[in-house]
């Protein structure tokens, strides 16, 4: 990290996998511009992926000086994000799904940062939740009423539902980092305590909505933000796609 | 999702400015309009307050209500044709 930064190694990695997680979903919520179910979708999600990329942003600056450098070309393994936010979902009711998953866990994420110990970092937090609020409302009201729409529809939602419950968990893997981050009061809470509350936010949701379908939450896996999915070289790939026609060009 | 209706947006800037129609949008209710109404139109801040309004509900009156009264020149106040009336009557013409 080319970064003077004044954060302990620990907790840059504990930022790190933030905001990496921020920009992997926040890339790919980007892709839907233009093939959105309506054009209305198109516009929303997009900006929506604005403000997610906004936040990787503000995490990254904390770390570095060259954030499209850092965010952009650095090697698959220095990368610390869950395969929640890794993985491409060309399903429009897969990407619904995380859309509404990862809302709920980062208005507890940001809440947690809220009054960090680290520079810069309570900033970033408070102006990230002006901006969750109205994510969440947006996930929760597509959802909600996709989920009142045609039973073809419903059946669809809460399948994506089954496969990407378990999957979400891996939000929640800690990074070798987070001990220390908690002891000096970087984030209020540790990453399980957090999963706890995310569980009874879900389920508060999915009871909202008289949604029954089958998930035991598993703890987070370990490790998990060692590892990069399959496809993520070719994702990469893409984002660099036009970094790479002329990488010494000065934008 | 339940079937779409059409919604016309208005943003009020600030201050003292008034409302102005912005566009218009597909929308299930009242709350999803609004929300995209946010996103699509004011994600930018162009405006403070959103007003989203069904097509439907909207009371038209088509031209030939209004034709008749776009040949009343006499109604014009801007003064143009005392004006020429008095210039009119200086020059004695």
């Amino acid at each position: 990290m080319s970064h003077p930064s004044l954060m302990s190694p620990g907790v840059q990695e504990f930022v790190l996998a933030f905001a990496d997680d921020e920009h992997f979903v926040g890339s790919h919520l980007a892709w839907w511009i233009g093939v959105a179910p309506f054009l209305e979708e198109d516009l929303s999600l997009c900006s929506i992926a604005q403000d997610e990329l906004g936040h990787a942003i503000a995490l990254y600056e904390l770390l570095t000086d060259d954030v499209d450098q850092f965010a952009l070309r650095r090697d698959a393994a220095e990368y610390r994000s869950c395969s929640f936010a890794e993985v491409a979902m060309p399903k429009w009711e897969d990407t619904l799904v995380r859309h509404w998953l990862y809302d709920i866990a980062e208005d507890i994420r940001w809440n947690a940062l809220v009054d960090s110990t680290a520079d810069g970092v309570p900033a970033v937090a408070q102006r990230a939740l002006s901006e969750e609020r109205f994510h969440r409302t947006h996930s929760t009201l597509l959802l909600q009423r996709s989920l009142t729409g045609s039973s073809d529809a419903k059946d669809r939602l809460v399948s994506a539902m089954e496969l990407l419950l378990p999957q979400s968990m891996t939000m929640w893997s800690p990074v070798a980092g987070e001990a220390e981050a908690v002891a000096t009061g970087v984030t209020a809470m540790t990453s399980a305590k957090a999963a706890d509350m995310y569980v009874d936010a879900v389920r508060a949701d999915l009871g909202s909505w008289n949604v029954s379908l089958s998930w035991e939450p598993q703890t987070a896996p370990e490790g998990d933000r060692l590892d990069r999915v399959d496809g993520f070289g070719e994702f990469q790939a893409s984002l660099n796609l036009v970094l790479d026609l002329d990488p010494n060009a000065e934008w | 999702m339940t079937p779409s209706h059409t919604y016309e947006v208005f943003l009020k800037a600030d201050g003292k400015s008034e409302f102005r129609h912005v566009g218009a949008l597909g929308a299930a209710d009242n709350e999803m309009a609004l929300m995209l109404a946010r996103e699509c139109y004011c994600r930018r801040g162009e405006g403070e307050q959103i007003w989203v309004v069904r097509r439907d509900d909207i009371a038209i009156a088509d031209s030939a209500v209004t034709e008749p009264n776009r040949h009343k020149g006499h109604r014009q106040n801007d003064g143009k044709l005392v004006a020429e009336h008095r210039r009119q009557l200086r020059e004695g013409s």
